[in-house]
């Protein structure tokens, strides 16, 4: 008997961070998500897996399109002509989304209560699966204590939507320990929620699969679904599965060893290369971070415009499937401390003490906000909260912006070409 | 910072070029055009920054030869002499080529930038130009002049707008189309659509309901319509059957009116009226016929015939038939009688000719010549054939043998040579050794030039006179050893330096005390400890002497009057202890003073000691030295040398060894040469050889090549003649072959010719001819002989048709005698032929009677036929009209008609009952007659009309419509449902609102970027010039005002309508200019005046740095020239001033200069 255990599905929700650009490519990533969902519907019928486990987070808790519910019973349908079940349990997005209240699933498909833990047995494959999906956004308590304890005559299953103990970046619903778990005699503990795979334990076995489409930079790496193996009672294999269709990678590279923006541009090329060799085929997203104390770092800095359009199209010459840059972060330093300049007494010493000074200013920094407000307040306010949010008048985010403003204008001012 | 010296090693067109800068005062560099003055500075900035990576100053040293050796110093004395190189790493070296950290310039440079030295400390014609235009620009705002003046910038007017403008493009508050706003409100449309596009659970919902009761409500108007529909067909039925039924009912009362009917076949009427007339016509024919028949019995007997001549009428008609031909034939025999005696006189004549031995009757004998005709014929034409082939043969074998006869003179002219093969191998071994004649001579002119060479560096070589065969044998002290001197020597020599520099400073810190000391005692006495020690040891003397006297009153004169001169003892006391007092208080007032000449007496002595010392040691140096010396010149006199120092002996001996190579090469080349000729010699030994053997005499040259030229010449020459007569050999004996088979042909031809003579001769005798005929008289005669036959032949035939003709003509006659007296006796006296014509019109005439009477007995035949079955006919028909009667139930014949007619009626009203009922079942949709009369029963068909009227109306106007309207609300909802499909399209727009969120972010950043940018230049600028303003005007004012010539007096400041405080040129007459007002080359001065006292305020505060000026004063006329040369001058005390130039006026004017000047010529 073979399974699939999946989570935090997210169906239809949308990439982040992907600035649109000449070469960009689009249409290789579109509904990534949902393209996904369906490597996973296809690798479970040509597994001819028993049964799906769905562990939470179908949906995105604030995404209304009851489309996307009505494409997931279309799928359910789908595995229910190959004979195959799903158990379903709703994660902390499920309970906040309107498409869950009013889908109806057919009938292969079992949807566990939010109230209690429910348990089903099914009787030709021996096995029992326990469940309780989330009645609210935010489940604080233990759910797992009142779940029953396993039969010893059958291989039990546990699906549970949980941070566990406590996970950084997810949110701390339904906790719970190892030894918790553990308590309850189960052969396979279905976690969901915690978007990074990770094998908690091996005996029993708690999985967290990760989830199945990286949708931001930090999902990187490879996403998918775990598929199980057990014969006799007893768990064989547990492999995991890739099904996402793009790649997020963070490509960080230390340019210290460099010279020139020419040898920064071969290391650049070099990174982005084995990025797009690790996504095997799929088109990915690449977050391009160059740091390290360099001789380019002014020429970097000034002209940061320049170089990501350089690097862009350099990704785009790349070819394959294809790399979307996603941001190209400039966090270089200089290569020669400026501390003897800072020390002068000159206009542009002047300015460049100015310019550090104003980080330690609150009043210069007030000054420097004035100047932004405008902005800020016409900024959607969708950029301005959210996961990664941006935010114009925070002062780290103008400290590190300093940075290039001083690079900008020591170089413009002292340029002796491009005089017009 | 201060550059002492620029040495462009190698670099540009430069190769060890030094610019020493150690002195004061203004540097001009002066270099024509073309002189490299742009290398040289380019040299300068490489020199402290590094060569460009792509540097074009490489076209005369390569790359990596690349040398600029530069010499420098701090104002506090640090200095530091260095190599640049070019590369991508560790550029910067020591003087001996080890590697320098980049950081070991630091000091020097003070985190000036390669950019801000180009800006700030560097200044070009275009940059002044420039920067006049920027104050233009600028439209004289104090702020931005002086601090462009201070960065030596002169962009930063472009630069405010540019970012202004970045900004701009990038947001506006209130905007719309610049890229943020725009991008906001792209995704503003955005999220809307997605709105519009997403499908709300609830709105499925409410699809799904509203489609599940408009099914249920249309379900049920569908089934009301149907009921509706069938009432109005009931009564629409009743409607037309009404009438049919009522007509019905009227036939079924005809019926019965009728009666008893016996009902009729079809047919029986068709069957009587046939009865009927086919009786009444069997009676007309009984009545014609009779008469007819006795008619025709009386024509039968008026006819008679001749029976006799009927049955003879085939042999009648035989005869008639032959009689033309028995007329013809008594008619031709004379002709064909006469034509036969003609045919044979000609016979007789032609045999006359061939054969007058023989008569006619005998010819016979000569029959078989036309047997044998052919074979004849065809020996006769053998006879050509075989003359002609003996005549070729002959003519043939005659051209064979003249052409034999030519080819062997020609074998034989050629005579027989040996064999060049063994010449051929020693020209190819001679040709495997190349050009060995090129190869010596080369040698040759190698070992000539390596002579002339050798013999020249001999000669240039000092210190040793010898050959160059005793060079090899000189015995010369080893490297190590030289090393070894040059080492102790340099050790000496740095010690000594050492011992120099300390003796200098020691003499240095001696002469500075002994100052020190100088100036101290100048300033008057210093107080010390051995005086104070003498005033008190001189008080207590005198205090002794008067104790003494005092308390032990001893006289003490005679002492006391040493002390005379100070009075009295007690005055001299009181004048001691206030001396000793004195001492002690000035030495306490003045410790320092005390102090410090102590310590100065103390470090004059310390250096004193020192300064022995050094001496001491130096001359142990120079003794050491000396020493050193007398070694050095041992070590080489073995080899009678008197040496220099060890390193120009170093020098030397690398000279040395470099010519003991040489003539090491000069021996190895010349063995070479002796074997290559050595070589040579056994080849052309071995070539000469083999011309021998083939009979020539050898070469006399000494050249390979001409010896091997020779020999090839003479192979190829052999090789030709034996080629040639291999070919004519083979010739002739090709021509006796065929001369050979000729001779045979011709005599097997003549043979042939001589049997055929013989057959001939044979065949002729045997027809009686001659031997030797020829044969075409044989064919003459064969021609005639069968001329002769046909003729006789022909005769023959004529005289056989004579007789049969005879022959003929009796039978006839016979014939007809016989036939006229059997049947017709009165033609007996008739010749024959007009007894046949008679006969003949005899028997037609009695043909045509026969025909006649046949024709009436087959009418009597008829008439008769004709009687019997009409008579039949009538007795038939009486019989089936009696059936009728009985099957119609009828008494009489005369009944029928009317039985036939009543059951036509019964039939027709039967049929119009079918064919209402019919039409009652059709129009009635199939429901019984018995059904559709009870339906109908007690109806009123007027009220029919309105009922139906009104049902259809509410059909039409009620019904129909709603029906409508709901399967339309169904399709609409279906419709939608349809469109909610699971469609991701809501999830693409999603997508893209991100990617506009992500862009509005980047642009967010930029846009941040430039802003904030904009803001802190501004407000560094307006500090600046709050800080700097007062003194930068006015010393700047000052600079402007020498610069103008005092065409303008000063530099002040003013406001603008935007009270920003503006820069105004003053004239001496107090009149005020803008920058606007003034002439470029005014704003260029003004440019110069601020960047003049911008660089004076900076190193009032940091290391000064080198001004490097590049031919600004090109566009200066000569007085201002000169004022600025001067300006350049004052700046020069203060700071290192270098002025590049391509200008000879310049270095004139900079003559007449107060300070010092130095030129220099690149």
């Amino acid at each position: 008997m073979k399974f699939i255990h999946a989570a935090d599905i997210h169906l239809d929700s949308a990439l982040h961070g992907l600035e649109r650009y000449e070469g960009a490519p689009v249409e290789e990533i579109r509904s990534a998500t949902r393209r996904a969902f369906d490597n996973l519907i296809e690798l479970a019928i040509d597994e001819e897996v028993a049964f799906v486990l769905l562990v939470g987070d179908l949906y995105d808790g604030d995404w209304k399109d009851y489309n996307t519910g009505l494409y997931f019973v279309e799928r359910m349908v789908r595995l229910r002509e190959a004979g195959i079940r799903v158990f379903i349990v709703a994660g902390n997005h499920d309970a906040a989304s309107q498409i869950t209240k009013h889908l109806r699933l057919p009938e292969n498909v079992t949807l566990f209560s939010t109230k209690k833990p429910e348990q089903v047995i099914l009787d030709d494959l021996k096995v029992a699966v326990y469940g309780q999906g989330f009645a609210t956004r935010a489940v604080t308590d233990d759910i797992s204590r009142v779940y029953p304890q396993g039969d010893s005559q059958l291989f039990n299953i546990g699906l549970l939507h949980t941070c566990l103990d406590g996970k950084p970046g997810h949110e701390p619903y339904a906790p719970c320990t190892v030894d918790g778990l553990r308590s309850k005699g189960y052969q396979y503990w279905a976690l969901g929620h915690v978007h990074k795979r990770e094998e908690v334990s091996q005996d029993p076995w708690i999985v967290f699969p990760g989830n199945i489409q990286g949708r931001h930079i930090r999902e990187v790496g490879p996403k998918g679904c775990t598929l199980v193996t057990v014969e006799n009672g007893e768990i064989l294999e547990v492999e995991h599965r890739d099904l996402d269709v793009m790649r997020w990678s963070l490509c960080e590279l230390d340019v210290s060893a460099t010279e020139t923006v020419d040898d920064i541009y071969e290391q650049v090329r070099e990174g982005l290369q084995s990025a797009l060799d690790a996504a095997e085929g799929r088109p990915v997203a690449v977050r391009l971070v160059l740091q390290g104390a360099c001789s380019a770092h002014s020429k970097l800095h000034a002209d940061r415009e320049r170089w990501i359009q350089e690097y862009r199209a350099l990704a785009t010459g790349l070819g394959g499937a294809g790399i979307w840059l996603e941001k190209v972060s400039i966090k270089t330093k200089p290569a020669i401390s400026a501390d003897e300049v800072l020390e002068r007494d000159d206009a542009l010493s002047g300015l460049l003490r100015a310019t550090r000074d104003m980080e330690l200013d609150a009043s210069a920094m007030d000054a420097l906000v004035d100047e932004i407000s405008a902005l800020r307040q016409k900024l959607p306010a969708e950029l301005l909260a959210g996961d990664d949010p941006f935010d114009p008048v925070n002062p780290e985010y103008l400290k590190d912006t300093l940075e290039d403003i001083k690079e900008l204008l020591v170089n413009r001012l002292l340029s002796t070409e491009n005089e017009s | 910072m201060k550059i002492r010296e620029l040495n462009l090693h190698a670099f540009g067109p430069f190769t060890e070029r030094k610019l020493a800068f150690e002195e004061k005062g203004l540097h001009i560099v002066y270099g024509p055009n073309e002189a490299g003055k742009s290398s040289a500075l380019r040299g300068l900035k490489a020199l402290l920054y590094g060569i460009d990576e792509r540097t074009l100053d490489n076209f005369i040293h390569a790359n990596d030869k690349l040398r600029i050796h530069g010499y420098l110093r701090t104002i506090d004395g640090h200095e530091l002499a260095f190599v640049r190189r070019k590369g991508r790493k560790n550029t910067l070296v020591t003087p001996d080529g080890e590697a320098l950290d980049e950081q070991a310039l630091s000091p020097f440079l003070q985190g000036v930038t390669p950019e801000l030295f180009q800006t700030l400390f560097g200044i070009d014609h275009q940059a002044l130009v420039q920067g006049g235009n920027e104050i233009l620009e600028q439209k004289g705002e104090v702020g931005q002049a002086l601090f462009s003046a201070a960065l030596g910038s002169h962009a930063l007017h472009a630069v405010l707008a540019e970012l202004d403008d970045s900004a701009k493009n990038l947001f506006l508050p209130a905007g719309s189309k610049p890229l943020i706003n725009s991008a906001i409100r792209a995704h503003a449309d955005l999220r809307a659509e997605i709105r519009k596009c997403s499908l709300s659970s609830r709105e499925w919902d409410e699809h799904r309901r509203a489609l599940v009761r408009t099914s249920e409500e249309l379900e049920k108007l569908q089934a009301e319509l149907a009921d509706n529909r069938i009432e109005v067909n009931r009564l629409q039925r009743v409607q037309r059957i009404l009438p049919k039924l009522a007509r019905r009912r009227d036939l079924f009362q005809e019926l019965e009116l009728l009666g008893d009917v016996v009902i009729l076949p079809n047919d029986f009427s068709e069957r009587r009226q046939k009865a009927v007339s086919t009786l009444e016509t069997a009676h007309a024919i009984v009545g014609k016929a009779t008469p007819r028949l006795e008619g025709l019995q009386k024509q039968l007997k008026e006819l008679s015939i001749n029976q006799g001549l009927i049955e003879q009428a085939e042999s009648i008609e035989d005869l008639h038939a032959r009689l033309g031909g028995h007329r013809k034939a008594l008619q031709d025999r004379p002709h064909l009688e006469a034509e036969s005696k003609q045919l044979l006189a000609e016979a007789k004549s032609v045999l006359k000719e061939v054969r007058p031995d023989l008569e006619l009757k005998d010819i016979e004998e000569i029959r078989p010549v036309l047997a044998r005709r052919l074979t004849i014929a065809e020996l006769g034409g053998n006879n050509a054939v075989l003359k002609a082939r003996v005549e070729q043969a002959a003519s043939s074998l005659q051209q064979t043998e003249k052409r034999l006869k030519v080819a062997r003179k020609e074998r034989d002219e050629i005579s027989e040579s040996g064999s060049t093969d063994a010449l051929q191998r020693a020209i190819a071994a001679a040709r495997r050794q190349g050009e060995l004649d090129a190869s010596i001579q080369s040698t040759q002119s190698q070992l000539a030039s390596l002579q002339a060479e050798c013999t020249a560096e001999l000669s240039r070589l000092t210190l040793w006179d010898g050959e160059l065969e005793e060079l090899a044998g000189l015995g010369l002290p080893n490297r190590e050893s030289i090393n070894r001197f040059e080492e102790t020597y340099d050790e000496l020599q740095k010690r000594f330096q050492r011992l120099e520099e300390r003796k200098e400073q020691v003499n240095d810190t001696l002469l500075e005390t002994s100052q020190r000391l100088d100036e101290i005692e100048r300033v008057g006495q210093v107080p010390t400890e051995a005086a104070l020690i003498n005033a008190r040891s001189e008080r207590d003397e005198v205090w002794q002497l008067l104790r003494r006297q005092w308390v032990d009153g001893e006289d003490v004169t005679a002492e006391a009057s040493d002390h005379q001169g100070e009075g009295t003892l007690p005055d001299a006391f009181e004048s001691r202890l206030a001396g000793a007092d004195d001492v002690s208080d000035r030495l306490r007032r003045e410790a320092d003073r005390v102090h410090v000449l102590a310590s100065l007496q103390a470090k004059q002595e310390a250096g004193r000691r020192q300064s022995e010392v050094i001496l001491e040691q130096l001359d142990a140096i120079t003794v050491e030295r000396s020493e050193l010396d007398t070694s050095w010149v041992e070590l080489w006199s073995s080899c009678q040398i008197i040496p220099r120092t060890p390193r120009e002996m170093q020098a030397w001996l690398n000279e040395f060894e470099k010519l003991r190579d040489r003539v090491g090469q000069l021996n190895l080349l010349r063995q070479k040469l002796s074997e290559i000729e050595q070589n040579r010699k056994s080849f052309i030994l071995r070539l000469n050889e083999q011309l021998l053997v083939l009979g020539r005499e050898g070469s006399t040259s000494n050249e390979l090549e001409s010896v091997l030229l020779e020999c090839e010449a003479l192979a190829q020459q052999l090789d030709e003649s034996k080629r040639k007569r291999d070919s004519l050999v083979k010739e002739v004996q090709d021509w006796e072959a065929d001369a050979e088979s000729l001779i045979e042909e011709h005599r097997l031809a003549t043979e042939a010719l001589e049997a055929w003579k013989t057959q001939w001769g044979e065949l002729m005798q045997s027809f009686g001819l001659r031997i030797d005929s020829s044969p075409s008289e044989a064919d003459d005669f064969i021609e005639k002989v069968r001329a002769l036959f046909s003729k006789q032949d022909d005769a023959e035939k004529l005289r056989i048709r004579t007789t049969a003709i005879d022959e003929d003509a009796e039978t006839f006659r016979g014939q007809v005698e016989n036939m006229v007296t059997s049947i017709a006796p009165e033609l007996v006296d008739l010749p024959a032929d007009d007894a046949v014509v008679r006969l003949n019109s005899l028997l037609s005439d009695n043909r045509s009677r026969q025909t006649k009477r046949q024709q009436i007995e087959e009418q009597v035949e008829q008439a008769n036929q004709e009687l019997l079955e009409s008579t039949a006919s009538i007795e038939t028909m009486t019989g089936r009209l009696d059936t009728l009667c009985v099957e119609a139930k009828c008494d009489d014949h005369s009944q029928l008609e009317e039985a036939v007619r009543a059951s036509a009626d019964y039939l027709r009203i039967k049929a119009a009952i079918d064919s209402i009922e019919q039409e009652i079942l059709e129009t009635g949709e199939g429901v019984a007659i018995a059904e559709l009369e009870a339906e109908t029963e007690g109806v009123d068909p007027d009220t029919l009309p309105g009922r139906i009227k009104a049902l259809s109306e509410t059909i039409e106007n009620e019904l129909e419509p709603r029906r409508t309207e709901l399967a339309e609300k169904k399709g609409r909802e279906e419709k939608e449902l349809e469109l909610m499909d699971g469609s991701d399209h809501a999830a693409v727009l999603a997508d893209q609102a991100q990617a506009t969120l992500a862009s509005i972010r980047s642009d967010a950043e930029r846009y941040i970027q430039m802003k904030l940018a904009a803001k802190i230049l501004r407000d560094q600028i307006e500090r600046y010039r709050k800080e700097n303003q007062g003194p930068l005007v006015k010393r700047a004012s000052e600079h402007f005002s020498a610069l103008t010539l005092g065409s303008f007096e000063s530099l002040a400041t003013d406001f603008n309508e935007r009270d920003e405080p503006i820069l105004a040129g003053i004239r001496s007459g107090g009149e005020r200019v803008y920058v606007e007002g003034m002439s470029s080359g005014t704003r260029d001065q003004l440019y110069l005046a601020l960047r003049l006292a911008s660089l004076e305020k900076y190193m009032e505060t940091s290391e000064p740095m080198p001004f490097i000026v590049d031919d600004i004063l090109v566009d200066f006329d000569d007085a201002r020239s000169q004022a600025a040369l001067s300006a350049l001058a004052e700046l020069a005390e203060k700071t290192q001033v270098i002025l590049f130039t391509h200008h000879s006026r310049v270095v004139e004017q900079s003559k007449l200069l107060k300070g010092p000047v130095r030129v220099q010529d690149l």
